[in-house]
C-alpha cells in the first residue's frame, strides 16, 4: 500500500516535469497575429512592430471592422529577442506568439542579413515553424499601420494572399519558416522567399471602402541570409512553374495576335543535368496542361490545327518566362533554381569538382535549355466560338 | 497509514454477529385450537392485519382456524376456495389434514406442514394457514394475492421502437414476462431469500445449457453471503457482491426491459430478480454493454452502427470535454485554431474568475439544476428549466460572470450524458469527469492524459464475476467487436459473445427447431 502510494506520487510528480506547469487564464495574454521586424543599420537595432488583435474585434457582436481593431506594439533592442521582449512591455499582458503566422522583415534587414531572426524564431519552443516568413519593400510606418478591408488584424491578410496567391495568379507562393530554414542550410543555399508590398487603389475617390490594400506578388532571391534581388512577377512565375508545381495561374498567349487567356491546370517539370565532356548543361522540361479560358478570336476550338497553334503559342509564353527567370539567376549568380542539386544527384564526381565555386563561377555560365510543351485539356463549357453570331459557327 | 487506518475504524469488523434467524428450531403444531391461537397471538403481538377466522367444518362438528394476513391474501380465493368449502364440507372429508386438502381446499398451490416456524412465515408472504381441530399439522393454501401495478411502459429506459412493457415490482409478474419470452423447458428460475427481515424473494434465473456453472454457482454462493436485515434494491445487492467493492463503475447491470434481460440470458449471462423492485439484474457485463441500446436491433444496422459511433464519442464528451477545454485555455493556447482561440479570447474578456473555478462552478450548477429537476413534481418542473436556462445560460453570460464558451462545453457535456443509454453507466462518467477537470486545470494536457491512464488503468482492471469488465476491447476479442462500435446485421452475429463463458458458443444448432407455435393453438 505503502509502495503503491510513492510509487503513484512519483508519476505525478513526472507530470511537472512536462515543461507545461505554465498555468494562466488565456485572457491575460495578447495574441500576436503578426509582427513586422526591421533593422536600423544606423543605430545598430532591430525593431519589431508586432499586431495583436483589440479585446472584442473577434466577438459576434463587437466587430469593428474598418475602426481600429487591432493593437500595435513596437520594441526595439541589439538583438532581436530583446526587442521582442521590449515590445511586452508596452504590451501589459504576456504576447503570445504561438497564433503568429506572419512575419515580415524589411528589405534593409534582408540585405543586411537575417539569420538571427530566423534563428530565434526556429529556436523557441513558443513559435510555429509553419509561420509563413516574407520580405516587403516598403517601410514599417506604411505598412505596419495600413488597415485591411479583409480581416481586422491586417497582418492575418498576408497569410491568405500568400495561400491563395499561389492557387490563383500564380506570382506569390507561402514559405514557411520551416522551409527558409531548410533551404538556408542547404549547400548551396540560395533561394527566394515572397516579396509583400501595397497596391495604390486604382480608383481616384474618397470614399472609405477604396483604400491601400496590402499585395503580394513578387519574390526575393536570398543568398544565404542576404537578399540579393528582386523577381518580377513573371519571373517568379517562372520559377514557380519549375519548382512549385501547384500554380493555377493564366497564362496570356496570342497565337493568332490577340490575346487568349489559358487557365493553368496543372505542370510536370523535368530536370536533366548533361556532364558531356566536362561541359556541364541543363535541360529543363516542361509539361503544362492547360484549359481554354477566355478565346477572342475566330477559331474554332474543335478544330486541331488552331489547339496546335495555340499549344505552341501558350508553350512559347511559358518558355520565355522561364528563361526570363533562369537567366536572373544567372546574372544574380544565385542557383535558386537548385540545379547543382540536381547535378549532386546525377553526377556526384562532377559536383565535388565544381561545388566550391558553383554559384559564382560556374552556374553563371552553364547552357541552359527549356523545353515547354503545353497541352490544351478542355475548352470550357462553350465547344463552339461565337464571335460574331450563331453564322460564324464552323463545328456543326 | 493514516488513510488505511481511518477506513479501518469505519468500516464493519468481519466478526461474525450472532444471526438474526439463529432462534429457528422446529415447534411443533398443537392439536387444540386455543393453544394454536395463544400461539399465534405470542408470535403475530397485537398486529392488526392478523386475520383468525374460525370455521365449523364438517356439517357443524369439526371446527377450524383460518389464519392469514389481511389484503396480502386473496380475498376471492380465501371465501370461495376455502371457506365456502370449509363449511359445505361433509363430516368424513374433514377429519384428516391430507384427505382435506386433497378433496376440499380449492386452492391452486398447498402443501402441509407440522412446523410452526415455517407457517409463521408462510402467513408473513400472504399465505393462508388452515389449522384443523385435532390435528397436529396444518395446511398451507398459497393464497398469495395483493394489489399490483400493472405492466406499464419503460420510464427508464426508452425505446422507439420494440416491446414496450417493463417490468414491475411484483417478481411474480417479471418471471412471467421473462419466461413468456423463452419458451424454453431449460430455461431455470432458482428461489433465494435474502434480507434476515424483509426475506426479500431473489430469484436467479439462467438458461441451462447455457449459462457457466461455474459463474452461476458463484453468484448463488455470492448471494448466500449476503447478511443484512432488507434488501429492497439491487443496488444493495450489487455492492455486497461485486467484484471490486470500491470501484464506481457498475460491473452488474440493471434493466427494465424484459427483452434485454431475454437477450442476456440467451448470451449465456445470469439474471436475479428481486421482489418488489422493478428492475432485473444481469451478470457477468461488460463496459460496451452499457452503450447498447434496443433501439440499435430494431432498427437498420446502419443505423444501429451510426448511433453506436454517436454513443462511444458522446461518452468521451461527457468524460473528457471540459477538462479539454480547460487544459487548452489555461496551458495549450496554440492548439486551437487561431480564430478559434481569439473568439474565446473576446468572450472570457473581463470574466472574473479563472477558467478552472468557472468550469467546476458551472458542471456543478448543472448537477444541482438535474438534481432538482429529477426530485421536483411534475407541475413544478417547468420551472427549474425556466429559471435554469434562463438565469444560467444568459444572464450569467451577460453579467460576465462566466464565458459563453464555458456555457456551450457545460451544455453540450450534460446533453452528451443523457446520450448515454444505460442511466447507470453514466454515472461514473459524469463522477469522474470533476477530477479530470482539475488535473486538467492544474497540469494541462499531461494532467490530462495521466487521469486517463489511471481511469483506463482502473478499467481494464476491473472484472465481473472473473469477466474482464472491458472486453472484447481489453482483452482483445476480435470476434465479439461485431456488437461494441459496429452493429453489425443479425446473421453475423451468429455466435455467443466470446467474452462470456458460455456452454455452447453457437446460437444457431443448439436446440431443435420445433415445428413452430403453440401446439394447442
Amino acid at each position: 500500500m505503502m509502495r503503491n502510494f510513492l510509487v503513484g506520487m512519483l508519476l505525478i510528480s513526472l507530470l511537472f516535469c512536462a515543461g507545461c506547469v505554465e498555468h494562466r487564464d488565456i485572457s491575460d495574454l495578447n495574441m500576436v497575429l503578426g509582427a513586422m521586424i526591421d533593422y536600423d543599420p544606423e543605430l545598430a537595432k532591430y525593431i519589431v512592430y508586432v499586431q495583436v488583435a483589440a479585446p472584442g474585434a473577434f466577438s459576434k457582436d463587437g466587430g469593428t471592422r474598418g475602426k481600429t481593431s487591432f493593437m500595435l506594439f513596437q520594441g526595439e533592442g541589439k538583438t532581436f529577442f530583446q526587442a521582442i521582449r521590449d515590445a511586452a512591455k508596452d504590451s501589459g499582458k504576456r504576447l503570445f506568439w504561438g497564433h503568429c503566422y506572419v512575419y515580415v522583415i524589411t528589405e534593409r534587414l534582408a540585405q543586411q542579413g537575417f539569420f538571427g531572426v530566423l534563428d530565434f524564431l526556429c529556436r523557441d519552443y513558443e513559435i510555429r515553424e509553419t509561420a509563413y516568413l516574407m520580405v516587403t519593400d516598403k517601410k514599417p510606418d506604411q505598412f505596419v499601420t495600413l488597415e485591411s478591408q479583409a480581416e481586422n488584424v491586417p497582418l492575418i491578410n498576408l497569410k491568405e494572399l500568400l495561400d491563395l496567391g499561389i492557387k490563383r495568379h500564380g506570382t506569390t507562393f507561402p514559405m514557411k519558416l520551416s522551409d527558409v530554414f531548410r533551404d538556408y542550410l542547404a549547400e548551396d543555399s540560395n533561394y527566394v522567399i515572397p516579396l509583400v508590398g501595397i497596391e495604390k487603389s486604382h480608383l481616384k475617390t474618397k470614399s472609405p471602402a477604396v483604400t491601400d490594400e496590402l499585395h503580394a506578388n513578387r519574390a526575393v532571391v536570398v543568398k544565404k541570409d542576404k537578399m540579393i534581388g528582386v523577381l518580377g512577377s513573371e519571373e517568379t512565375r517562372g520559377y514557380l512553374w519549375i519548382r512549385r508545381k501547384e500554380t493555377h495561374g493564366i497564362v496570356v498567349a496570342e497565337p493568332e495576335g490577340k490575346p487568349m487567356s489559358l487557365e493553368e491546370i496543372g505542370h510536370k517539370a523535368k530536370i536533366t543535368p548533361q556532364v558531356n565532356q566536362g561541359e556541364i548543361s541543363f535541360l529543363i522540361e516542361l509539361k503544362s496542361e492547360l484549359n481554354y479560358g477566355e478565346i477572342d478570336l475566330q477559331a474554332n476550338v474543335q478544330d486541331e490545327k488552331f489547339v496546335r497553334a495555340t499549344e505552341e503559342a501558350a508553350s512559347r509564353v511559358l518558355a520565355q518566362e522561364i528563361e526570363k527567370s533562369i537567366q536572373k539567376s544567372q546574372d544574380m549568380k544565385a542557383d535558386f533554381f537548385n540545379l547543382g542539386r540536381e547535378l549532386q544527384l546525377a553526377y556526384p564526381d562532377t559536383w565535388q569538382a565544381v561545388r566550391e565555386e558553383w554559384s559564382e563561377k560556374v552556374f553563371p555560365d552553364v547552357a541552359i535549355k527549356v523545353s515547354v510543351k503545353a497541352q490544351i485539356l478542355r475548352t470550357g463549357l462553350l465547344t463552339a466560338n461565337h464571335l460574331g453570331g450563331m453564322k460564324n459557327e464552323q463545328g456543326r | 497509514m493514516l488513510f488505511t487506518r481511518l477506513l479501518k475504524k469505519l468500516l464493519p469488523s468481519a466478526q461474525k454477529k450472532p444471526s438474526v434467524g439463529g432462534h429457528r428450531q422446529k415447534q411443533p403444531v398443537s392439536a387444540n385450537l386455543d393453544k394454536v391461537l395463544e400461539q399465534l397471538k405470542q408470535c403475530f403481538g397485537n398486529t392488526s392485519d392478523l386475520v383468525l377466522r374460525k370455521v365449523v367444518a364438517g356439517g357443524g362438528t369439526k371446527p377450524a382456524l383460518v389464519v392469514y394476513l389481511d389484503n396480502m391474501a386473496d380475498t376471492a380465493v380465501l371465501n370461495e376456495g376455502i371457506i365456502a368449502k370449509l363449511q359445505e364440507a361433509p363430516q368424513e372429508l374433514v377429519q384428516d389434514v391430507r384427505v382435506l386438502s386433497q378433496t376440499v381446499i380449492a386452492v391452486a398451490k398447498i402443501s402441509i406442514t407440522s412446523d410452526f416456524n415455517k407457517i409463521i412465515h408462510d402467513i408473513s408472504y400472504g399465505n393462508t394457514a388452515i389449522f384443523l381441530a385435532g390435528s397436529d399439522r396444518a395446511i398451507i393454501a398459497g393464497t398469495v394475492g395483493w394489489k399490483t401495478r400493472a405492466i406499464e411502459r419503460s420510464n427508464t429506459q426508452v425505446n422507439i421502437e420494440g416491446p414496450q412493457d417493463a417490468f414491475v415490482e411484483n417478481i411474480a409478474d417479471n418471471l412471467t414476462l421473462v419466461r413468456r419470452r423463452i419458451r424454453d423447458n431449460n430455461l431455470r428460475f432458482e428461489n433465494m431469500t435474502v434480507g434476515a427481515r424483509e426475506r426479500a424473494r431473489v430469484v436467479v434465473g439462467h438458461i441451462e445449457g447455457l449459462a457457466d456453472p461455474g459463474i452461476l454457482a458463484e453468484v448463488k454462493r455470492r448471494i448466500n453471503t449476503v447478511e443484512i436485515d432488507g434488501m429492497f434494491s439491487p443496488e444493495y445487492l450489487q455492492e455486497y457482491i461485486k467484484d471490486n467493492k470500491w470501484t464506481p463503475f457498475s460491473t452488474i447491470m440493471k434493466s427494465e426491459r424484459p427483452e434485454k434481460i431475454v437477450a442476456c440470458l440467451l448470451e449465456g449471462r445470469i439474471a436475479v430478480f428481486i421482489d418488489n423492485y422493478p428492475f432485473v439484474s444481469v451478470m457477468p457485463v461488460s463496459f460496451a454493454m452499457s452503450l447498447q441500446a434496443g433501439d440499435d436491433y430494431y432498427q437498420s444496422f446502419y443505423y444501429g452502427t451510426f448511433l453506436r459511433f454517436i454513443r462511444y464519442f458522446a461518452v468521451l464528451v461527457t468524460l473528457l470535454l471540459p477538462s479539454f477545454y480547460i487544459a487548452l485555455i489555461t496551458h495549450h493556447w496554440e492548439m486551437m485554431p487561431t480564430i478559434l482561440a481569439l473568439s474565446i479570447l473576446a468572450g472570457r474578456e473581463g470574466i472574473t474568475f479563472p477558467p478552472l473555478i468557472e468550469a467546476l462552478a458551472m458542471e456543478f450548477t448543472f448537477e444541482i439544476l438535474r438534481e432538482a429537476g429529477i426530485r421536483l413534481p411534475k407541475a413544478v418542473g417547468q420551472a427549474v428549466s425556466i429559471v435554469g436556462a434562463l438565469v444560467i445560460g444568459q444572464s450569467a453570460v451577460q453579467a460576465g460572470l462566466v464565458s459563453p464558451s464555458i456555457v456551450i462545453v457545460v451544455a453540450f457535456t450534460g446533453i452528451a450524458s443523457f446520450a448515454i443509454p444505460d442511466y447507470h453507466a453514466s454515472i461514473p462518467m459524469r463522477l469522474l469527469r470533476f477530477p479530470l477537470i482539475i488535473a486538467a486545470g492544474l497540469l494541462g494536457i499531461p494532467g490530462l492524459v495521466g487521469g486517463l491512464l489511471m481511469i483506463w488503468g482502473h478499467m481494464v482492471s476491473l472484472t465481473s464475476f472473473g469477466v474482464p469488465y472491458m472486453t472484447p476491447f481489453m482483452p482483445l476479442q476480435v470476434k465479439d467487436l461485431k456488437d461494441t462500435i459496429f452493429r453489425f446485421p443479425r446473421w453475423a452475429m451468429i455466435n455467443r459473445p466470446q467474452g462470456v463463458p458460455d456452454m455452447d458458443p453457437d446460437r444457431t444448432g443448439d436446440i431443435e427447431l420445433r415445428p413452430g407455435g403453440n401446439p394447442l393453438e
